[in-house]
């Protein structure tokens, strides 16, 4: 099941959750000190740059359009105004 | 009789309606039938209970309708508790029902509970197959109907918590016959199509047959079957189906579902960034403000500040050798001396240089006695070769020659022996003792007998 939920999320590049987990992993690595300056230079940037990265997506993303799975399979833009009434 | 004798319609009606209101079987009974001639009014209803044989009138006053907690619908079985009267003014008698419950809930409820029995000791509701819902969720399934509050409670919700994350409705019947098989049919393609992280599936609040589609049996399969968590949202709080059972999460309102699938609202997973970049930046000046002490540690000890002390030890060192080098060699210098001097005494005592001139002048005798005995040997040998030279000589065949035999041989330098070996015509050389003839052969003859 895992394995069939990561397919579908692996399509682009990494998740939001996976970009977090890894800015997580970095902090947590540099916060317990014992990484050589080189490394810890290079985590530190990297860190930087998934952090600006999860900002601008979670900034810039346009919401999302309710869509409607019609029977023939296809993806229509739903209209919420129209069903309230 | 007297007209005087003769009852009112009234006096008539009042008293029948006395009878009526004395009863008491007919202050509380219990009547099961069939709802007829309903057509909702706003505040008291008036409809009749029927069965195959008969009818009556009933009402029900709005205090006492308030209190379904069902849609009652025309042809519904219902049963009805309630009182008998009298209607005076149009002399009709009718039930006053002041308690209304669907007939056959008994069989569903029952239903139910079997149903509910078999599928826990199946193990659909464990808590541990159930799948947890993701953090930051791209696309959410929603099984529904298009035009119920349902779909759009939970598109208001998430639009207001995490906008990002697309909504999917697959437009369901929730009510009726078909509607099970429906919801079946379309947990069962979303469970196809890939990249939903979660599916909502649900309806708007109605009477126990209006959810009922969401006790059946292959919806709970269906739910249970799912590969993505499943949210259920069906009826109003107060109500539970199986289907709320055998989904992962189950929400009391649809605004309650649409949370379970947007556990991190934008605003929160903004914080949560920050938080992290936050801590990397102090993490980094931590680390760095470290690694520039130690260094500030290093460039402050003895070594940079008097680089001279570095060599305190060796200086040390060299100068316990050096006055050791001084104090030893002389002395070794001395004690070999003494053992050179004895030895020269030694040798001179021991009468060698004696000893070495009588072995010379042994050498030199040997030597020339073995020249002398060289000498005799070669001429020895001399003598030997000349007279066996002589004895060689008398048998050399130029000896014979030069006694006037003579040999022939052919220009190829084969010798020629026999007669046969000639050939008339052929030029030969005759060999002598001192040179050689030039001959043509003019004739042979080959002596008979020899062969």
């Amino acid at each position: 099941m895992a394995a069939s939920k990561e397919t579908a999320s692996k399509q682009s590049d990494k998740t939001f959750e996976e970009n977090l987990q890894e800015l997580e992993a970095i902090v947590n690595q540099l916060e317990r000190g014992d990484v050589p300056l080189e490394q810890a230079l290079s985590q530190f940037q990297n860190g930087v740059q998934i952090a600006g990265k999860l900002d601008k997506t979670l900034k810039n993303a346009e919401d999302a359009v309710a869509k409607v799975m019609t029977e023939d399979g296809e993806l229509k833009t739903f209209d919420t105004d129209k069903s309230e009434s | 009789m007297d007209p005087s004798d003769y009852l009112t319609v009234t006096a008539l009606t009042k008293y029948i309606a006395r009878k009526f209101t004395n009863d008491p079987y007919m202050q509380q009974v219990y009547v099961a039938g069939e709802v007829s001639n309903f057509r909702q009014r706003p505040a008291h209803q008036y409809f009749s209970l029927k069965d195959d044989h008969a009818k009556i009138n009933v009402v029900m006053f709005k205090s006492a309708f308030a209190k379904v907690k069902f849609q009652l619908e025309e042809g519904m079985r219902v049963l009805a508790v309630g009182r008998i009267s009298v209607y005076e003014p149009s002399g009709n008698y009718q039930m006053t029902i002041e308690r209304l419950e669907p007939d056959g809930i008994g069989a569903l409820y029952a239903a139910f509970q079997q149903l509910n029995k078999k599928l826990a000791a199946e193990g659909l509701y464990d808590v541990h197959t159930k799948w947890p819902l993701q953090r930051f969720p791209r696309r959410v399934a929603v099984v529904t109907s298009p035009s119920g509050a349902v779909i759009h409670d939970i598109i208001t919700t998430v639009r207001r918590r995490y906008p990002q994350l697309e909504i999917v409705l697959f437009p369901t019947q929730v009510q009726g016959d078909t509607a099970a098989p429906d919801i079946v049919r379309q947990l069962g393609r979303v469970n196809q199509l890939s990249g939903f992280d979660a599916v909502i599936v649900g309806r708007g609040g109605g009477s126990i047959e209006d959810l009922w589609p969401f006790n059946e049996e292959s919806v709970a399969r269906a739910i249970a079957a799912m590969k993505i968590p499943v949210v259920s949202s069906v009826g109003h709080e107060t109500d539970v189906t199986i289907a709320d059972y055998v989904a992962d999460y189950r929400a009391a309102t649809p605004t309650a579902a649409a949370e379970y699938v947007t556990p991190v609202t934008l605003s929160d997973a903004q914080d949560m960034v920050k938080k992290d970049f936050q801590r990397l930046v102090r993490a980094q000046q931590a680390l760095l403000q470290l690694q520039r002490s130690r260094l500030d540690r290093a460039r402050a000890s003895v070594m940079f500040t008097q680089p001279d002390r570095m060599y305190d030890g060796y200086v040390q060192r060299v100068d316990q050798l050096r006055l050791r080098l001084v104090q030893t060699v002389p002395a070794q210098v001395r004690q070999l001396r003494g053992q050179l001097t004895l030895a020269s005494s030694q040798l001179v005592r021991s009468g060698l240089k004696q000893r070495i001139s009588q072995d010379l002048s042994r050498t030199q005798n040997l030597s020339e006695r073995l020249l002398r005995a060289q000498e005799n040997l070669l001429t020895h040998y001399r003598q030997e070769l000349s007279s066996r030279s002589e004895a060689l000589d008398h048998l050399s065949p130029l000896k014979t020659m030069g006694r006037g035999y003579a040999y022939v041989s052919a220009d190829d330098g084969r010798i020629l022996q026999k007669t046969a070996d000639y050939q008339v015509g052929q030029e030969v050389n005759i060999h002598t003792a001192d040179g050689r003839v030039r001959a043509a052969v003019t004739a042979k003859e080959e002596q008979s007998g020899s062969k």
